[in-house]
């Protein structure tokens, strides 16, 4: 169903492959290097081409430990899913093997093509990909009954192209058109148009109260320190001076995600403390679970740390920080609010 | 539902639990990739088998499959209430866990000597649960039917919750010592061990681990601390054998 309307719709490229018209770049990758990975996938699996250009990237791309959080979805394998901002499918080809159809949509045209190649080497042929822009998305006739919007929402605000590396943390003056909660409840509502009777949002996104923010933790999007949690105002004014743009990749303590979740139309949400982070779950816990059993290792955040000073540095200062935390964490109830990231499953 | 382990040490399987009471709740497993998958079905042979004799008279699996399509499979284990040890904390604080799983060994394994025994394949204190019903196994995911001689898991056990005490010693304490050589000869009151496995009962196992590496798939490349017993140094070994077959004579 959903194929036929992108064939009615979109502009073909290949065999999986949907065109919008609407294009843009968000990747880890500049322009030049993802046009040479997609190049060299003709003589190199995805797997073997990450392995040799970009090794830092192969867990972020290929790893189990990141479909952990779909279980939350307790998907039945009959569901027709959508995954808004897919990337290289970390999670769309994990989604692909449990479920009957699931359409990846990104901006980015090259991390589509990549995807596309990794769905051909596994022989999933229940994926179809579309490049299109997330702010603009229209309406489907066909319903999803999962939309998959993992690590995505923060970024809806921004405008442009941009090339993480040149971006991240870099000043760049700019200026925005929208107010940020404005259109990230615009796109969630847009998402619930597009789900059925028994459709399910699973949202995953770093907590703007994330307890390693209040000790000197930068802000994962900004790369600055304390604006995720202070009002958005002074985070602005901070933002303009250091990166010369204001603050727009807003997150959410677990209260603020449900109530923008409810009000884009979800009739129940669920929330989950996720630790160290969304991306490599070691612990998913409900909001109103314990946390006696959080262990200092599920602190640990999953990075590769190549430079030898600084993971021996890593290593004992985070090992004592952890401890801490984790026992602090434990013993003192309001601290699940702290938690680094949140998982939240809306229902329609 | 939790997540209560994500591809923990090399393994490619998500642990949950689910359900919210006491009796509701469930031990969900899954996972998409072919060596999570491979296990996955080990772990439901594995339980298939325990269940006969550890629960002839229980007629619904503990274990059974909820979802499978080649390229996923999630299995749903029910849950056992009860005392799970820490292996950490090592053999003197887990001596009793360990000498009564030692007697649950002994009362459901079949086999003797060399002859090829079932294979539990990762036999720690983790994953033993005691309730009032006695001693329960459980993490069946290397379990194949026919593998190990007889007494190999039970020696795993004793040795493994061994090396978590001595990590930052270089020698056993005398108090370990006796509990090993009681679990041995716990182990072995009716004869059933090989000859080699009472002579030097650490060198073994280790060998054992070494010529059969297959038997885990690839998590022992992916995280070769997965078999602490491995971690043993020759020097070690040997002097812990001596201190034991000493012990024991």
């Amino acid at each position: 169903m959903i194929r036929c309307e992108l064939e009615k719709n979109y502009q073909k490229s290949d065999d999986s492959l949907f065109l919008s018209g609407d294009h843009g770049y968000w990747s880890n990758l500049d322009r030049v290097e993802n046009d040479e990975l997609v190049a060299s996938l003709g003589q190199k699996s995805t797997k073997e081409a990450i392995r040799e250009y970009y090794p830092d990237l192969f867990d972020v791309i290929f790893s189990s430990k990141r479909e952990a959080g779909l279980e939350l979805l307790e998907l039945k394998g009959d569901e027709a899913c959508v995954d808004l901002g897919c990337m290289w499918g970390a999670l769309t080809i994990p989604l692909a093997r449990r479920c009957k159809h699931v359409l990846g949509i990104d901006q980015t045209l090259n991390s589509l093509k990549f995807l596309g190649a990794r769905a051909r080497e596994e022989e999933l042929d229940n994926v179809d990909l579309l490049c299109a822009n997330l702010k603009r998305l229209r309406s489907f006739d066909s319903k999803f009954d999962v939309a998959v919007v993992n690590g995505v929402l923060e970024w809806i605000p921004e405008e442009g192209p941009i090339e993480l590396k040149s971006y991240y943390g870099k000043f760049s003056e700019k200026k925005y058109s929208a107010d940020p909660r404005q259109q990230q409840l615009d796109f969630l509502r847009t998402l619930h148009g597009n789900l059925s009777d028994r459709g399910k949002l699973y949202l995953a996104i770093e907590n703007r109260y994330d307890y390693k923010m209040f000790i000197g933790f930068k802000d994962p999007h900004a790369n600055l320190h304390f604006v995720s949690f202070l009002p958005r105002r002074i985070a602005n004014w901070i933002s303009k001076w250091r990166l010369g743009r204001p603050y727009v990749t807003w997150i959410y303590s677990f209260n603020g995600l449900k109530k923008l979740i409810k009000e884009a139309g979800f009739s129940k949400v669920d929330l989950y403390m996720c630790f160290p982070d969304y991306r490599f779950p070691e612990k998913i816990i409900p909001l109103n679970g314990s946390l006696k059993d959080l262990r200092p290792q599920s602190l640990a955040p999953n990075i590769v740390v190549t430079n030898v000073k600084r993971n021996i540095f890593r290593r004992i200062v985070g090992g004592i920080y952890r401890k801490l935390f984790a026992r602090i964490l434990r013993t003192m109830k309001s601290t699940k609010y702290l938690a680094p990231s949140i998982i939240a499953i809306g229902h329609k | 539902m939790e997540l209560l382990r994500n591809g923990s040490h090399g393994s490619e399987i998500i642990t949950l639990m689910a359900g919210d009471s006491a009796d509701a709740k469930k031990i969900i497993k899954a996972s998409s990739t072919p060596e999570g998958m491979r296990c996955l079905s080990a772990e439901l042979a594995g339980w298939d088998w325990y269940q006969k004799r550890r629960y002839p008279k229980r007629k619904t699996p503990v274990c059974r499959v909820i979802q499978q399509n080649g390229r996923y499979m999630k299995v749903e284990i029910e849950y056992i209430q009860g005392h799970k040890g820490e292996a950490w904390k090592g053999l003197e604080n887990n001596a009793a866990v360990v000498l009564s799983a030692l007697r649950h060994y002994q009362k459901v394994w079949p086999g003797q000597g060399d002859e090829k025994a079932p294979f539990h394949g990762d036999l720690s204190v983790d994953n033993i649960i005691t309730n009032s019903d006695g001693t329960h196994f459980i993490d069946w995911e290397h379990f194949r039917a026919e593998a190990a001689p007889w007494g190999f898991d039970g020696l795993y056990l004793i040795f493994e919750t061994l090396w978590f005490g001595m990590r930052t010693r270089q020698m056993p304490a005398e108090a370990e010592i006796r509990t090993v050589i009681a679990g041995i000869n716990s182990l072995n009151s009716e004869g059933r061990l090989s000859s080699r496995m009472v002579r030097s009962p650490l060198r073994a196992v280790r060998e054992f681990i070494k010529e059969n590496i297959g038997l885990w798939g690839g998590q022992l490349q992916r995280f070769p601390d997965k078999l602490p017993v491995h971690m043993f140094s020759e020097e070690q070994t040997e002097i812990i054998d001596q201190m034991t077959s000493r012990g024991m004579n």
